[in-house]
């Protein structure tokens, strides 16, 4: 494929595409705003296909090659057979084998990962607020005040909680989100301009 | 009858200056010899660190793209990450694992990764099957595949480059139990304390998509981040501005940015 097949076509279909959008967002022009409305539509459709890519990528990585990890590969696999084999079977996602599967599997295994978290953050809080300088001595005084202001005793420290989490929290979350701002519009600025091209395989070339 | 949208009008004029300036500082970026020096972003430095580290080790590097999908600027930002350092991998002779939720990346990560690798002195070290490895689009089978992958291959360092939510504590923990070197990269504010408190080197923010710049070497691109800093002074000063206005009971600004 020529490098323009490969390259410069994709990079105008996706400047034109982008500029598009942004005119589609500020003009009132009704071609332009049904366009990228539409354009937005396509978007969807493309994720949706691409779902596609990703049982053949499953298959590919977990068939099995005697290599570590094998057990959980088959388990991957009897499940991304197995459900929709069930549908078929059941002809419903609400019928009572279906469901009982994904609720006993799948639901269940989410929340215990998601129930993780809490030990996760215990172990982080250990290594966050242990006492080597004074930027970790700041750091666990403030941890100290608002545990202390979310607890009920008595209210004591629930003003300077308060000031904690509206001011100096507030202040720097603005400044992060202004520089994430203008980090984001430089950025796709860049792509829409077709000068950021890392992401297509092209490391230090200009 | 306006071809701009009414209550669009102030912010797509400060959308065309901004535009302006930043277009205007690349031209210059273009034609200027000499090179541009930025400040060294610690995590950026770090990712080639972890490669030699992981090589000495003879242990994988691994990156973590999370379900970051092509839709948003954030999985393409991480993109240019694992195009870096798979890169550096590639020269490094390093072995190299990428996590991916988000199936239509799968493609687009496999290319670069072999592209990097076919670019490099051992382009036989290449092995899709094994470096690219999807596991879901849902958040905490990710994260439960993720935590998996990190056990089996205790990587010698890991780059933690896509945007995650409830989870991020979990993933750095992951890396954090197996004794790796971690980079996190992460422009959202809800992610930052938690890569803080379990990651070796955080790219906070705006450094996130500087760090994108910084990795491409290209001079065009750094020059972009100059119009952007012109640009943070413009909206520091109305920043100013407009407190000063406020202080003094004048609305009129606000209602300018209103139109």
């Amino acid at each position: 494929m020529s490098v323009t097949m490969k390259k410069y076509i994709p990079l105008g279909i996706l400047s034109f595409l982008g500029f598009h959008m942004i005119a589609g967002y500020f003009l009132t022009v009704p071609i332009v705003v049904d366009t990228a409305r539409e354009v937005q539509n396509f978007s969807a459709i493309i994720s949706t296909v691409a779902l596609g890519f990703g049982p053949f990528a499953i298959l590919r990585q977990h068939i099995p090659r005697g290599r570590k990890g094998n057990i959980f590969s088959i388990v991957l696999l009897a499940g991304l057979i197995g459900m929709p084999v069930l549908y078929l079977i059941t002809g419903s996602t609400v019928s009572l084998p279906y469901d009982w599967t994904y609720r006993s599997t799948v639901a269940a295994l989410d929340t215990a990962i998601y129930s993780l978290v809490a030990y996760s953050i215990i172990a982080g809080c250990f290594r966050a607020f242990r006492v080597r300088n004074i930027d970790s001595l700041l750091v666990m005084g403030a941890a100290v005040v608002l545990l202390l202001g979310k607890v009920p005793i008595g209210g004591a420290f629930g003003p300077l909680s308060d000031w904690l989490m509206a001011t100096p929290n507030t202040a720097g979350y603005r400044g992060v989100q202004l520089g994430v701002g203008l980090g984001l519009f430089a950025y796709s600025l860049r792509i829409l301009l077709g000068v950021e091209r890392t992401w297509l395989a092209e490391v230090g070339e200009s | 009858m306006s071809f701009v949208k009414t209550g669009k009008i102030s912010v797509f004029l400060l959308f065309a200056l901004c535009f302006a300036i930043i277009t205007f500082t690349l031209y210059l970026a273009k034609k200027r010899e000499k090179p541009i020096k930025l400040r060294s972003i610690a995590g950026v430095v770090a990712i080639e660190e972890g490669i030699g580290r992981s090589v000495e080790l003879g242990k994988p590097f691994a990156v973590d793209l999370h379900t970051s999908g092509l839709t948003g600027v954030d999985g393409v930002v991480a993109l240019s990450y694992l195009s870096y350092s798979a890169k550096k991998a590639a020269l490094a002779g390093c072995d190299y694992v990428v996590g991916i939720g988000a199936p239509e990346v799968v493609p687009v990560a496999e290319d670069i990764v072999r592209t990097a690798y076919a670019s490099g002195p051992k382009p036989e070290m290449f092995n899709a099957s094994r470096m690219i490895q999807y596991i879901s689009p849902v958040q905490f089978a990710y994260t439960g595949g993720w935590i998996g992958l990190v056990g089996r291959e205790k990587p010698g360092a890991i780059l933690i480059a896509g945007s995650m939510g409830a989870e991020a504590m979990l993933i750095g923990e992951a890396g954090q139990m197996v004794g790796s070197i971690q980079i996190a990269s992460a422009s959202s504010i809800t992610n930052i304390p938690f890569f803080i408190t379990s990651c070796d080197y955080v790219i906070i923010g705006e450094e996130h998509y500087v760090g994108a710049a910084v990795v491409s070497g290209d001079r065009v691109q750094l020059g972009c981040i100059l119009g952007q800093d012109y640009w943070k002074i413009l909206t520091l000063a109305l920043i100013v501005v407009g407190a000063l206005m406020a202080t003094l009971g004048l609305k009129d600004l606000g209602d300018i940015l209103k139109i």
